[in-house]
């Protein structure tokens, strides 16, 4: 009977095609998956978008950042050097939210070529938290660049929100959380 | 145009050309007359519809979740048209109903952080649907979980109460996500987080279980512990809660079995369906021969036996689809579906807000487990419970809610990074 062979013939098509879509869309979020380890550069954004964006500026510092899900972080994106009209980088860590018992701690902190963050003594910066570690991290520079490294902290620490395993490089605005303190690293 | 939307697009018309043909296919093999190929369409014509809409309104979203759902429709719609096509002819307004639902709901939520101010009224909104529908609902099956008008309009509130769960745990986990990853106490050698942050959740989740199982709708219970797991682990990344919680579940799963008569059939149906086979094992012993009888390659549409089976259009449609499909075809069924899991997780894990990312991941998660339970049931790896298989089985609900969980997945890839770099 025709339509039986028919029938089978396009049994058979129809399970190819569905495959083909299936390989396609796989092989496609893959490549996207990858291409995100890159960063990338700011698209054109719809009208809207660019209202909703301007609108939720400022709540930006509060908001807090991501949970903290993966498992490695992705390297901040490389920052722009600043304009040569504007003043000289200074360098420096702003406390963008203390923890209890710290007000003691300067709302700035300079930073120099490597400092060290932790609730012993002989840190170069000292916090008065249960939930830092003795020797908990440290920001240091190499070739003209800033390196976060968690020190083997216990509860860890975050950078944009995401846990850090190991050094990575730290851009301007980035924000990082080492206990209940958050600091925003500024590069001027 | 873009690249990515015209990969998109061509995913469309690719999901349009495999409907089509499995349309035709139906046609041929049913007896219908050669037109009706044509309603196929209507679904990814709606799809499509729905794509160019959304980018009028923000076109910085994901771009592979509409293909994939619209193809998954489009088989869904295959299966039922073969079986009822009274149920396939309703089952199509219910998936136009949802893409206009999709539209609307992602140009009404101009800002995804805007639902989470809203998520004190979605708990509460939840947990009054499941007390409403246990005190009034209409008794189908031996369970009420429907709400409405019998004869004129009924609706299955379980499947708007996921939604708004959702929401509502994203909401009150993202706002306290530090306290409790840090704030812990230890209980037996095990750092948890402390009660008085976690109690109002564990309340209201044991609340939630305590309904669904005493309506017998344990497949709900399942979806629910199983998106508060998820969720409070994603925000803690305590590996200890989980373990818990998963102790938890095991008491309470012999609790349940041994309290509840009705979660003892089940089990025992599923141990042995044979002690039973026409009555309580009836289901599964029927699903498990439609399965054989598909084999590899299945056997082909408008063949088979599926429409003789109980359930085939709900709890069954995926051992329908096993035996015309074949294995190769269930698991084609099963990647795409599992694709759209897979974007939903990638969503989350690239947003760029904390409420966001929580609740890609619930609806994520429950779109998984809600997959998972289903094929699970039918294939007798778990007993079998009375779920919706996302977008493929009938049910107006469930289709509608699905879509409306989409436009909130999509309207939370617009924060996602990376942010496309080659938009028009």
């Amino acid at each position: 009977m025709v339509i039986a062979v028919v029938l089978t013939v396009g049994k058979y098509l129809f399970l190819l095609l569905v495959y083909l879509f299936v390989y396609r869309v796989f092989r496609g979020m893959m490549a996207e998956l990858t291409r995100a380890e890159a960063p990338q550069p700011a698209p054109a954004r719809s009208a809207r978008a660019v209202r909703r964006q301007r609108a939720a500026a400022p709540s930006r510092r509060a908001r807090e950042p991501v949970p903290a899900a993966a498992a490695t972080s992705r390297p901040a994106p490389v920052p722009a050097p600043p304009p040569a009209s504007e003043p000289p980088p200074r360098p420096r860590l702003v406390v963008v939210k203390a923890a209890e018992d710290n007000e003691a701690l300067p709302p700035e902190i300079p930073l120099s070529a490597a400092a060290t963050i932790g609730r012993g003594p002989d840190n170069s910066i000292t916090l008065n938290d249960r939930y830092v570690s003795g020797h908990h991290a440290q920001i240091h520079l190499r070739e003209g660049r800033r390196f976060l490294l968690d020190r083997g902290s216990t509860n860890g620490t975050l950078l944009n929100g995401r846990p850090i395993t190991g050094e990575v490089e730290i851009g301007d605005r980035d924000q990082i959380s080492i206990g209940a303190t958050i600091f925003e690293y500024r590069m001027s | 145009m873009s690249q990515a939307r015209r990969n998109e697009l061509l995913l469309l018309l690719l999901a349009a050309l495999i409907v089509g043909l499995g349309a035709v296919l139906v046609c041929l093999g049913m007896g219908y007359p050669l037109w009706r190929a044509t309603r196929a369409l209507a679904i990814v014509g709606a799809a499509i519809g729905a794509a160019i809409m959304l980018d009028l309104a923000d076109p910085r979203r994901d771009r592979w979740l509409l293909p994939l759902t619209a193809l998954i429709c489009g088989v869904g719609f295959l299966l039922l048209w073969q079986l009822s096509e009274h149920q396939a002819a309703r089952q199509v307004v219910w998936m136009l109903t949802g893409a206009g639902m999709l539209v609307a709901v992602y140009y009404l939520i101009e800002d995804v952080r805007d639902l989470s101010r809203l998520k004190y009224t979605a708990g509460v909104g939840g947990v009054a649907l499941m007390v409403a529908t246990m005190v009034w609902g209409v008794e189908a099956g031996g369970a009420r979980l429907w709400l409405g008008i019998p004869g004129l309009f009924t609706f299955q509130p379980g499947e708007i109460v996921k939604v708004l769960m959702c929401i509502f745990l994203a909401g009150y986990i993202a706002d306290r996500a530090e306290l409790l990853r840090q704030d812990t106490s230890r209980v037996a050698g095990v750092a948890l987080p402390r009660l008085r942050h976690i109690a109002p959740l564990l309340l209201i989740v044991c609340f939630a279980l305590a309904i669904f199982v005493f309506q017998r709708d344990l497949g709900a219970a399942v979806l629910f512990f199983g998106l508060f797991v998820a969720m409070v682990y994603l925000a803690t990344l305590r590996k200890s809660f989980v373990l818990v919680a998963l102790l938890f579940f095991a008491l309470g799963g012999v609790g349940a079995y041994y309290g509840f008569h009705h979660v003892a059939t089940r089990v025992d149906m599923w141990i042995n369906p044979w002690q039973a086979p026409t009555e309580g094992g009836y289901q599964i012993l029927q699903a498990l021969f439609a399965l054989g009888e598909g084999g590899v390659l299945g056997t082909g549409f408008a063949s088979g036996w599926g429409a003789a089976m109980p359930a085939a259009t709900t709890d069954l449609i995926f051992a329908v689809g096993a035996e015309q499909l074949g294995l190769v075809g269930a698991l084609g069924l099963l990647l795409l579906l599992a694709l759209v899991a897979w974007r939903g997780f990638a969503i989350a894990w690239q947003s760029t807000d904390r409420f966001g990312a929580l609740l890609a991941t619930g609806l994520a998660t429950v779109f998984s487990l809600q997959t998972l339970v289903i094929v699970g049931g039918v294939t007798k790896l778990i007993p079998l419970t009375g779920i919706t298989l996302p977008f493929v089985s009938y049910g107006g609900t469930s289709v509608v809610v699905n879509f409306i969980a989409l436009s909130l997945l999509l309207a939370v890839s617009r924060d996602c990074i990376p942010h496309r770099s080659d938009e028009d």
